[in-house]
């Protein structure tokens, strides 16, 4: 790594801890004046944490931070905001009922020299100034929620300008952009490259990186593999090949079953407007169904449209051949249960002992009179504590101190409560160590083999591979490919969810 | 975490509490003044078991007053033509239906609970004073009494009353599927959702007992005072409010029960005991009644952030 | 869609407006005393309380709070005030005492609010009900009258032939109108409610101006509290206890949104005039007031049903 006088930002040695688990090992990285440098990676390769990292949004475990030459250290937006890093964010932050040059300048708003009111005149000259330099037409007078998406973008890239920031962190700005967008926003990056501004540009699409990239920076399992300059790259393959080679899974591998049963779940043509579109799965008993793809393709809201917690405007969703009605209470009555990916707020009650949320789900199958029975309560709880090996004291203590592990295990017994047929797991072992993944894995293939079926959505290509008898890949709202396990390896999988060569 | 860790520590400050009042004024450990204090208390209790099923759903019911208020009044014009099971059925039918539409407007229109009960707080109130045109109505028949003044089993029947209420609700709560989707959708209605708990349901069904319950209070006061006027209601959201919450139960959600509700309304009655004792006006009473929900909340709100980052 | 401007205009005007013009002319068929000078005094004085409330209160709902306070804080201050001006004090000094008492009270429900961030219905509701303590013990459970003439002037006097209590309401909503549209405070209000995310990030305070719209609806409520009380010759302690409710209604009657972090005063005055119209109106036609607030407790449902239903 060089140093030079035209480094701007320099990380060295960052690592970043959450309990269980370290999302960033031992990172260096650097960045230019005026250069635009790309960060790429899996998700969960550690690409947002060494953002918020920089954003100022929690500090780093180990290692420094290098501004301008000189060490700092950022320990809120704030001081992230005053020192010049300005982060774009795929939420945007805009403030809906006041004006777009307001929001442009919220926190900093002109005032007049010896009063406390706001100076319009230079607040809406200053606004225009920032609007035309990222060429957005739109009146800064104008509120800010009648926008579109691409023109919030712009805002927030205006503001970005405004403060004359020296970083700029773009976090998928092309995601929801239309070609002609697309280079308009290339033309101001470039525009903003000449001033010297840096700038971030984390991306899963490849073909924009070449473009406008100076540098790419491949994110794995929270390391750095490599940092080369663009003109290195040899092909697609080479960069896939770098954000993907590694190990595959040899802790644990399944029993995979010869005869599979009926069809369990089946969708025909689910769409939801600009989410899904023209979804065709199935799963039978006794497999596991992988659904691979990147962070947006719209896996989870295919799921949460299958057990009904979201709409969908066309198609059918069957069960065991029977068209269901998709609402939550329905579905969990007809045997689905779902294993949502942020447990600890969609996934159990913290406030509530582990024996309650164990029960949460199936009291009314195991109760049909609605007559609690302690004793029955304890015996069932008991029961699937020591086959699930659910490690806690008690099972009257709340599920906040189990470890990730533990909790997800809680959570598939509760669904074994309800005498589930389907299984959805949302990243079944997310933060979870790999001893406890091997456990889960032993649980999913205890499932399957005693005729469950099970629909896995999962980031981790090795885990895809090792576990799935089918995989579907997704992006952007369709199903682009489906696979035999036999037939697929992770550099395939990668390639079909970020869509290289098909644009 | 024990569940009743809350409660015996409650009954360490009631026990506290009386040692320090008798004391101050040892005239409060007499038979008459403990009768009169637990009396307080049942009544307290209650008013406030409708309010504590919705604080436990993760919600409130600002409107129980008038609701109770309204129901009694009417059950008391309709005592004066003498059909006394008429009149109960109607009152108790009054307050379920103000309850049922607070529920309708928290679940399906998705009104803050707050908001939508303050509303109907107004209305009903409203529609009491219409309904009585003002006036005091009094004069009860006698087999009606039995409910405020009579004794059964030389208890008197309010206190029987609010036993058998706290059993049978805490039956409900902690024995029934019904009971546990309340808890259930008031520590984390997404994860309810998620469960496969019928959350709109049991929202409804919360806020339609709660009005139940309010009108059960109704009866109760209606045949103590033996009056109705439409001023009833008002002075009991401050103390049914503060039994709550100073019996521990969290304003926002899943956590507490009718035991504690129970703790509450005896603390709250032995300091307004002590207050009496001591001669305080009731409106310093009101004072400190204000205080003491106010504090509550904020220890309880401290203990909740002191949970979160553990 | 293009609209005419015209049409658009109408669209943009909350739904009190036509209920206030609906309202003056079914009144005016139905009562001869309606249109006359003294009953649109009376009016005048009883709006510009409910106004000032309401002023107050829309920058909390702004802010997705509420405040269920000032009238039982109202009754506080009309009380003190009411005593010193026995005591012999002047009207300015009464009017600070009354302001600074209603700030005091407005920052003590911010602090548990914004700081504490307990919900603010309750903590109001437990204010309100101290504040109606309060004011009862130093009443000593009943009114306090007979007060100088020259005390009356807030209420029945005037200045070049405006009433002084839509003198004071115009200070008032200059005030608040240069607050909210004209000084970066006004902006982080509206931001708070909109997306207090966005403002956190922004490096903004968010906990000291929140403090601060609460201590600013108390100081209202201290001086509504002496148009009240010049108005009724009288303090009594529990008179007012409520009146947030008509303000509340006027808020949301006037478009700002709980939950939106939209909303602007000249809405709420609008609602706070159909408000102090309907119970002038009902007044005169004699209807009692236990059925008038009823009627206004309709009105809110239904206003925040609606709203409801368009923000969806």
């Amino acid at each position: 790594m060089q140093h030079t006088s035209d480094t701007i930002l320099e990380f060295r040695g960052i690592s970043k801890d959450f309990p269980g688990i370290r999302a960033l090992n031992n990172i260096d990285f650097d960045l230019k004046k005026g250069e635009v440098h790309a960060l790429i990676g899996e998700n969960g390769a550690g690409k947002s944490t060494l953002i918020k990292i920089l954003a100022g949004v929690f500090p780093p475990t180990e290692g420094q931070i290098y501004y301008k030459g000189e060490k700092v250290t950022i320990s809120s937006p704030k001081e992230g905001i005053d020192l010049g890093i300005s982060v774009i964010y795929q939420e945007i932050t805009l403030v809906p009922y006041i004006s777009i040059a307001k929001n442009i300048f919220l926190g900093r708003e002109p005032h007049r020299k010896y009063l406390p009111f706001i100076d319009y005149k230079r607040l809406y000259r200053d606004a225009e100034k920032a609007l035309q330099k990222v060429g957005s037409s739109v009146d800064p007078k104008a509120k800010a929620i009648n926008l579109g998406v691409a023109e919030k973008q712009l805002v927030e890239m205006a503001r970005a300008f405004s403060v004359s920031a020296p970083i700029i962190v773009m976090d998928e700005p092309t995601a929801t952009l239309t070609q002609r967008e697309i280079r308009n926003l290339f033309q101001l990056i470039k525009g903003f490259k000449k001033e010297g501004i840096s700038i971030i540009y984390i991306s899963h699409r490849l073909e924009e990186i070449f473009e406008i990239a100076d540098r790419i920076t491949v994110l794995r399992d929270g390391k750095i593999v490599e940092t080369l300059n663009v003109d290195e790259v040899k092909d697609l393959n080479h960069i896939i090949r770098l954000m993907v080679g590694r190990n595959i899974l040899t802790f644990f591998s399944r029993n995979f079953l010869q005869e599979k049963g009926a069809i369990v779940l089946e969708t025909k043509n689910l769409t939801r407007e600009g989410i899904i579109n023209d979804v065709n799965l199935y799963v039978r008993s006794g497999e596991i169904v992988g659904l691979a793809g990147l962070v947006g393709a719209g896996r989870t809201e295919l799921v949460r449209c299958i057990f009904g917690v979201d709409s969908h405007k066309d198609g059918e969703v069957l069960f065991f051949g029977n068209k269901i009605p998709t609402n939550p209470v329905k579905s969990v009555i007809a045997g689905i249960g779902f294993l949502p990916e942020d447990r600890k707020t969609d996934g159990l009650a913290m406030i509530l002992p582990i024996r309650e949320n164990i029960l949460m789900a199936g009291l009314r199958k195991i109760f049909p009179f609605g007559i609690l029975n302690g004793r029955k309560e304890s015996k069932i709880v008991n029961q699937y504590v020591k086959t699930l090996r659910i490690a806690t004291p008690s099972v009257m203590r709340i599920p906040k101190y189990l470890s990730g592990g533990n909790q997800q295990k809680v959570i598939v017994a509760k669904w074994l409560c309800t005498q589930a047929k389907l299984f959805i797991f949302d990243e079944p072992t997310r933060g979870i160590d790999v001893g406890a993944k091997a456990e889960i894995y032993q649980l999913m293939n205890e499932l399957v083999n005693q005729g469950a079926a099970i629909l896995m959505i999962s980031s981790e290509l090795p885990e895809v591979l090792n576990m799935s008898d089918r995989i579907y890949v997704m992006r952007e709202g369709r199903i682009v490919k489906e696979l035999a396990r036999e037939e697929a390896n992770q550099e395939m999988l990668l390639k079909y969810a970020m869509g290289s060569g098909e644009r | 975490m024990n569940r009743y860790a809350p409660i015996i520590m409650r009954l360490g400050i009631v026990l506290g509490i009386g040692v320090f009042l008798t004391i101050v004024r040892p005239e409060f450990l007499t038979m008459n003044n403990l009768i009169n204090v637990a009396r307080q208390s049942s009544l307290l209790f209650l008013v406030s078991v409708g309010l504590t099923i919705t604080i436990l759903g993760a919600g409130i019911d600002l409107s129980f007053g008038s609701v109770l208020t309204l129901s009694a009044c009417i059950l008391g014009t309709l005592l004066k033509t003498d059909s006394f099971f008429l009149a109960i059925l109607a009152g108790l039918a009054v307050g379920a239906c103000c309850g049922f539409v607070n529920g309708a407007l928290v679940a399906f229109i998705g009104l803050p609970p707050f908001m939508a009960t303050y509303g109907m707080l107004w209305i009903a109130q409203g529609l009491a004073i219409m309904f009585t045109k003002s006036e005091i109505i009094y004069g009860f028949p006698d087999n009606f009494r039995i409910f405020g003044v009579g004794y059964l089993i030389g208890i008197p029947v309010p206190i029987i009353i609010a036993i058998i209420l706290f059993g049978v609700l805490y039956f409900m709560l902690i024995h029934t599927v019904l009971g546990r989707h309340i808890y259930s959708v008031g520590a984390n209605l997404q994860v309810a959702r998620l469960s496969g708990i019928p959350v709109k349901r049991t929202q409804i069904i919360t806020y339609t007992l709660s009005g139940f319950l309010s009108a059960c209070a109704g009866i109760v006061y209606v045949s103590r005072m033996n009056a109705v006027e439409p001023a009833i209601g008002d002075s009991l959201l401050l103390p049914a409010l503060g039994a709550v919450a100073i019996g521990g139960v969290s304003l926002f959600g899943g956590e507490g029960g009718i035991g504690n509700t129970f703790m509450g309304a005896i603390i709250m009655s032995f300091v307004i005991n002590g207050m009496n004792l001591i001669g305080m006006t009731s409106n310093w009473q009101s004072f400190t009644i204000g205080a003491m929900v106010v504090f509550s909340v904020l220890i309880d709100q401290l203990r909740a952030e002191k949970f979160q980052t553990l | 869609m293009n609209q005419l401007p015209f049409v658009k205009t109408i669209k943009s005007f909350p739904s009190a407006a036509f209920a206030l013009v609906f309202l003056l002319i079914i009144l005016s068929f139905l009562s001869d005393f309606f249109w006359t000078a003294e009953n649109f005094i009376n009016l005048g004085t009883q709006a510009s309380v409910l106004a000032m409330i309401s002023l107050g209160m829309t920058l909390i709902i702004l802010t997705e709070g509420i405040d269920l306070s000032p009238g039982a804080l109202m009754g506080l201050c009309g009380v003190v005030i009411a005593v010193y001006l026995h005591k012999g004090m002047e009207i300015f000094g009464v009017a600070l005492l009354s302001i600074g008492i209603g700030m005091a009270v407005g920052i003590v429900n911010g602090l548990f609010i914004g700081k504490f961030k307990l919900p603010p219905f309750v903590v109001t509701l437990g204010t309100g009900g101290m504040c109606e303590g309060l004011a009862l013990v130093i009443a000593e459970d009943s009114s306090i009258s007979g007060f100088s003439e020259s005390f009356k002037f807030i209420a029945y006097g005037s200045i070049f032939n405006i009433p002084c209590p839509v003198i004071i309401l115009v200070f008032l909503v200059l005030f608040t109108y240069l607050l909210l549209d004209h000084t970066r405070f006004g902006t982080y209000i509206y931001s708070i409610g909109g997306n207090e995310e966005a403002v956190k990030l922004s490096g903004v305070n968010v906990v000291i101006y929140k403090i601060l719209v609460y201590g600013i609806a108390g100081g209202f409520a201290g001086i509504g509290a002496l148009v009240m009380t010049s108005r009724m010759t009288a303090a009594h302690p529990t008179a007012t206890i409520g009146y947030e409710f008509e303000a509340i209604v006027a808020v949301v009657l006037g478009g700002t949104s709980f939950i939106l972090g939209k909303g602007n005063i000249f809405g709420s005055l609008i609602g706070a005039a159909t408000i102090a119209l309907l119970r002038n109106g009902m007044n005169l036609l004699g209807v009692p007031t236990a059925m008038q607030l009823a009627c206004v407790g309709v009105f809110l449902m239904l206003a925040i049903i609606y709203d409801s239903i368009k923000s969806d």
